[in-house]
């Protein structure tokens, strides 16, 4: 995988960890891209939201709702 | 001392007023396992059908129920049993035979890989009202889901399967389930924004 990603090809990753495990030169290459845009820390912001707020839709009786 | 007899009827009625409550908890439970078998399956017959099934499931194993998890913990576990029984069952028939058309890509990203409009950080829902704004979005974006993806979505994040048992029990590609899965993430991820944005400003 190459080193620098659009910004489309780094939420595909973003979004991919949530069903499997990012390769080593994935996680690298999106840290990087994370690192220098402006953009695409938001949408990991937005799928971490996403996914806390999963957990509890998905399992109201544990959370007593 | 209290007589043999006494302490067995004693028995009995607590245990019947238990199974009465229990009852009527099954009750008021229906239309919650309604709503979720309607998301999870996109069809409202087969919805109502495998929920009456659960709820004769549940009556008929009702003294199987020791109260180690909560009630409705239990029947919701019963409901997604059978809902994976139907799937297994039938899914080459509910499954997706290509990947639906979607264009959610090309609405977000330009040709070249970047946004058409840069997002907007989300305003984190920490206190309870705000998390049940949320909650409320949330449940209403899952609906809006185009039928394969919430299928899909909702095997994965509801019955809690992973991605080869999905692909094995549709008798789908690994690829079209990750593309799937991908474009369902994005759809959300989409609709909330528009909502919440709403919501927070």
């Amino acid at each position: 995988m190459k080193i620098h990603l659009t910004c489309k090809e780094s939420v595909e990753l973003i979004v991919a960890s949530e069903d499997r495990p990012l390769t080593g030169s994935e996680r690298t290459a999106l840290r990087f891209h994370l690192w220098m845009c402006r953009n695409c820390p938001k949408v990991e912001q937005q799928m971490q939201i996403i996914r806390r707020m999963l957990d509890r839709w998905k399992a109201p009786d544990e959370t007593g709702k | 001392m209290v007589p043999r007899w006494h302490t067995r009827i004693h028995r009995l009625f607590a245990c019947k007023m238990n199974r009465d409550e229990l009852l009527a908890q099954l009750e008021k439970a229906r239309p919650q396992l309604l709503k979720m078998a309607r998301l999870q399956l996109r069809n409202d017959a087969w919805a109502e059908d495998v929920v009456s099934d659960t709820i004769v499931t549940a009556i008929e194993k009702l003294d199987a129920f020791e109260g180690r998890s909560q009630f409705r913990t239990w029947v919701v576990a019963i409901l997604k049993h059978k809902i994976l029984d139907l799937f297994r069952r039938a899914g080459r028939e509910v499954a997706l035979p290509d990947v639906p058309e979607d264009s959610i890509d090309e609405e977000i990203f330009l040709p070249g890989g970047g946004f058409r409009e840069p997002p907007r950080a989300w305003a984190d829902p920490q206190e309870l009202v705000r998390e049940h704004q949320f909650m409320a979005i949330l449940d209403a974006c899952v609906e809006r889901m185009p039928t394969a993806q919430g299928r899909v979505f909702l095997m994965r994040e509801w019955l809690g399967l992973d991605t080869a048992e999905i692909c094995k029990d549709l008798g789908i590609t690994t690829s079209n389930l990750f593309v799937t899965l991908h474009r369902a993430r994005l759809r959300l991820r989409e609709c909330i924004q528009v909502n919440w944005l709403e919501q927070a400003s």
